[in-house]
């Protein structure tokens, strides 16, 4: 199956197309932006565009380089994304193993781009994968006179702050590029990635997917039917990624992060401290940095929601559907524009404790508690829950 | 494509491409091989992307074609198949394998899938034959570096002169360089090539085979009868190793080759798992050897030499010593010393035929 075709973007891409073009493309480049948003998927056509034999805007997908580049093939465009780490006895044998990963998952994406991987261990760049880059990049190209590397996510060739073993290989390459090699950087958190590296490479902003565009990729890719795409591609906000995740999660059309979010704002309404301390409970005392993360985003994305009824713009809500539900919070509840800006301020504050690993629960418990003095404060009657 | 080859044709043709098809691959298509019928006979072809390998065997072709079959499981037919010949035939993209009462049908992918095979100017090739390439690639390529921090130490280098050829390999630790005169003249090129190809080149081209090698901006071909090999070249440039081979040696050791060996190869019994560490005592008609490793033991032994200098003390892997000494071929060898922390050299003594090799080994420092 050939890659889907690129959605959104389009002045970057107009951009990026001008910069190669005139010559003056950068030998490496990062694409930054909210996760999920297609970065990797521009990565890939760049790497089409630097290669294709027409001098087009967008790659022509005619010629032969261009077809291998759809497929995935080309054998002068190397994807590399963090991957878990396989165990292995020596260096070597780890090269080869993460290099055996590659290829699964290559080929698990070539037989279905929209599925997202699921892996049992956290993955990262890590030094072995790193060395097979730069034994890559050492060799000529195999065809013509560029080899191009896209490189996902790549603020995981720093998995933890005392490994910096492959951004720091990775770094020599900057440092000392060999002539008609291209990178291409990927990362939503362009801040991890190690100063030293982001210093030697342009960066360039990439933002969210219009909901038009993303109803015409649901379009194109037949995953859904046509009365649920207009509904997904607007509950995207976006995200290709958190379309495709709405799409898997079913036509109830709310995926379990949306669906943890909105039962953490019930949660913050809800009139007693059992039903706060209850969800606080519910969730594991550890291990659960991530899941949490998304959680609150999704959150976050309620009271987004909430403030815009609140603020009497209930045509801005995400999902039409949740209308009522807002409305008699703001109605019934007396819930206040101030209010809810500030309980997006915690929320934000959580978040933040969330990703330095605290206990889940005791996060939840305390978010919870304020978070309703925030949005109710007629009916609160004191911190003592 | 309609074929009728013999069984041991076309285990040949396969044994000879097996070395290029590599074990894994992130393009499916690379565990396949190219099978083309071409006026006479059938052209086997596989590439890692890295080495191509082409070769042409003898067969009756009733109708040409081509098609990428599995090499593996090709390859265990062929080695099961009652010794009869083989029918092959394609219909779509699978191709029937018929010997004797054996029938086979294997998937294969269509030819526009395989990767398209390197173009090398071969009308602007120079000339050598098999024996003159194994000389210079068996000498020099045991000392390419296996590690991956530094990728151009990974390949050998190749210094095409006028009247002479050379090849150089070192992993920084020891290097052995190979000059021998160039029988048939040729353009100046530098080249970085790695060792796979080589021993592939090793493999395919014997003798007084005359082998044609040319190149392109990326890639180097070899062809000669049959067989055709390409590989992509390693990006430069190549550290100067010029420098780091001494000049001004003073001390002149000259030893018989296998009683040197054999010495070194007993002490490094007793070496170090970690170090191979031996150390050497110049000084007078007899080298002492010995070695110490602690919770082990110690060894030492004496060898007579010819010995011209100050004395000197001076530890070696004992490893590096014995891989250079391997690829000496006459009775007596020659060594060169200026300091316990300097480069030794180590080079062939006495055979005037004997190529022009120079091999160096960088010493160990000595713990006391």
């Amino acid at each position: 199956m050939a890659l889907p075709a690129i959605h959104g973007h389009a002045e970057v891409r107009a951009a990026l197309a001008r910069a190669v073009r005139s010559s003056t493309f950068p030998q490496s480049i990062l694409l930054h932006g909210p996760e999920g948003v297609g970065k990797e998927r521009l990565g890939l056509w760049i790497a089409m565009l630097l290669m294709c034999e027409q001098e087009l805007e967008e790659p022509c997908g005619r010629c032969a380089s261009c077809r291998l580049g759809e497929r995935l093939e080309h054998p002068d465009v190397h994807w590399f994304f963090p991957l878990p780490r396989p165990d292995a006895s020596s260096p070597g044998k780890l090269r080869e193993k993460l290099e055996d990963a590659r290829a699964v998952e290559l080929q698990r994406r070539r037989a279905n781009p929209f599925q997202e991987p699921e892996y049992d261990r956290a993955p990262a760049h890590f030094l072995a994968s790193i060395r097979t880059v730069q034994r890559l990049a050492s060799l000529r190209p195999t065809s013509g006179q560029r080899m191009v590397f896209v490189i996902g996510d790549a603020e995981l060739m720093v998995p933890q702050e005392s490994s910096p073993e492959a951004a720091n290989a990775f770094l020599k390459l900057l440092e000392e590029p060999p002539a008609g090699m291209t990178f291409i950087l990927t990362s939503s958190q362009p801040g991890a990635l190690l100063p030293t590296i982001r210093s030697r490479v342009p960066s360039i902003r990439v933002t969210s997917v219009p909901e038009r565009e993303i109803h015409d990729l649901l379009t194109e890719a037949d995953l859904v039917p046509a009365d649920q795409r207009a509904r997904i591609a607007r509950l995207s906000r976006g995200s290709v990624r958190r379309a495709l995740r709405l799409v898997t999660s079913g036509a109830g059309g709310l995926d379990a992060d949306r669906k943890a979010g909105r039962d953490l704002l019930l949660a913050a309404l809800a009139n007693d401290s059992t039903a706060r301390l209850g969800a606080a409970h519910d969730r594991r005392p550890a291990g659960a940095r991530n899941d949490l993360v998304s959680q609150l985003d999704a959150l976050a994305e309620w009271l987004r929601d909430l403030l815009a009824v609140a603020s009497g713009a209930p045509e801005r809500v995400t999902d039409p559907d949740a209308v009522p539900m807002l409305a008699r919070a703001v109605d019934q509840r007396g819930v206040a524009v101030q209010g809810v800006m500030e309980g997006l301020e915690r929320v934000s504050r959580a978040r933040e404790l969330a990703q330095y690993n605290v206990n889940p629960q005791l996060i939840v418990a305390d978010l919870l508690r304020k978070l309703q003095r925030d949005l109710l404060p007629a009916t609160t009657t004191g911190g003592s829950t | 494509m309609k074929v009728s080859i013999t069984r041991e044709k076309l285990q040949e043709g396969l044994g000879a491409v097996a070395g290029s098809i590599p074990t894994r691959s992130t393009l499916p298509v690379l565990s396949n091989l190219l099978l083309e019928a071409e006026e006479g006979g059938l052209r086997m072809s596989g590439t890692d992307l890295d080495t191509a390998v082409s070769v042409r065997v003898a067969a009756e072709v009733e109708v040409g074609g081509a098609i990428t079959v599995p090499a593996k499981k090709l390859q265990e037919i062929a080695r099961e198949l009652p010794p009869a010949p083989v029918g092959l035939s394609t219909q779509g993209d699978a191709i029937s394998i018929t010997g004797g009462r054996s029938r086979f049908r294997l998937n294969g992918l269509s030819k526009d899938e395989f990767p398209a095979f390197p173009s090398v100017p071969f009308e602007e090739s120079w000339t050598t034959t098999g024996r003159e390439l194994n000389q210079l690639i068996s000498h020099v390529s045991f000392a390419v570096s296996t590690e991956e921090t530094r990728p151009i130490l990974n390949g050998v280098k190749w210094e095409l002169r006028p009247d002479e050829t050379r090849m150089v390999a070192t992993n920084g630790h020891r290097l052995a360089k190979i000059t021998i005169a160039r029988s048939s003249g040729g353009a100046e090129e530098d080249l970085i090539v790695h060792p796979r190809a080589l021993q592939q080149v090793q493999k395919l081209f014997g003798g007084d085979e005359e082998v044609q090698i040319a190149r392109s901006e990326n890639h180097l071909g070899f062809r000669g009868g049959s067989v055709q090999i390409f590989t992509r070249l390693i990006e430069g440039p190549y550290p100067d190793y010029e420098q780091v081979i001494p000049k001004d040696n003073d001390k002149v050791l000259i030893a018989d080759r296998s009683g040197l060996t054999g010495a070194v190869r007993r002490m490094a019994i007793v070496a170090s798992d970690q170090t191979h560490r031996i150390r050497l005592s110049l000084g007078g008609p007899m080298m002492k050897f010995s070695v110490q490793t602690p919770d082990l033991g110690e060894g030492s032994e004496e060898l007579p030499v010819e010995y011209e200098g100050e004395p000197l003390e001076i530890g070696f892997n004992a490893n590096y010593l014995l891989e250079l000494l391997r690829y000496v071929s006459t009775d007596e060898v020659k060594l060169t010393f200026k300091a316990p922390e300097r480069a030794a050299t180590l080079e062939p003594l006495g055979n005037e035929d004997a190529p022009d090799f120079l091999s160096l080994v960088m010493p160990l420092r000595l713990q006391d």
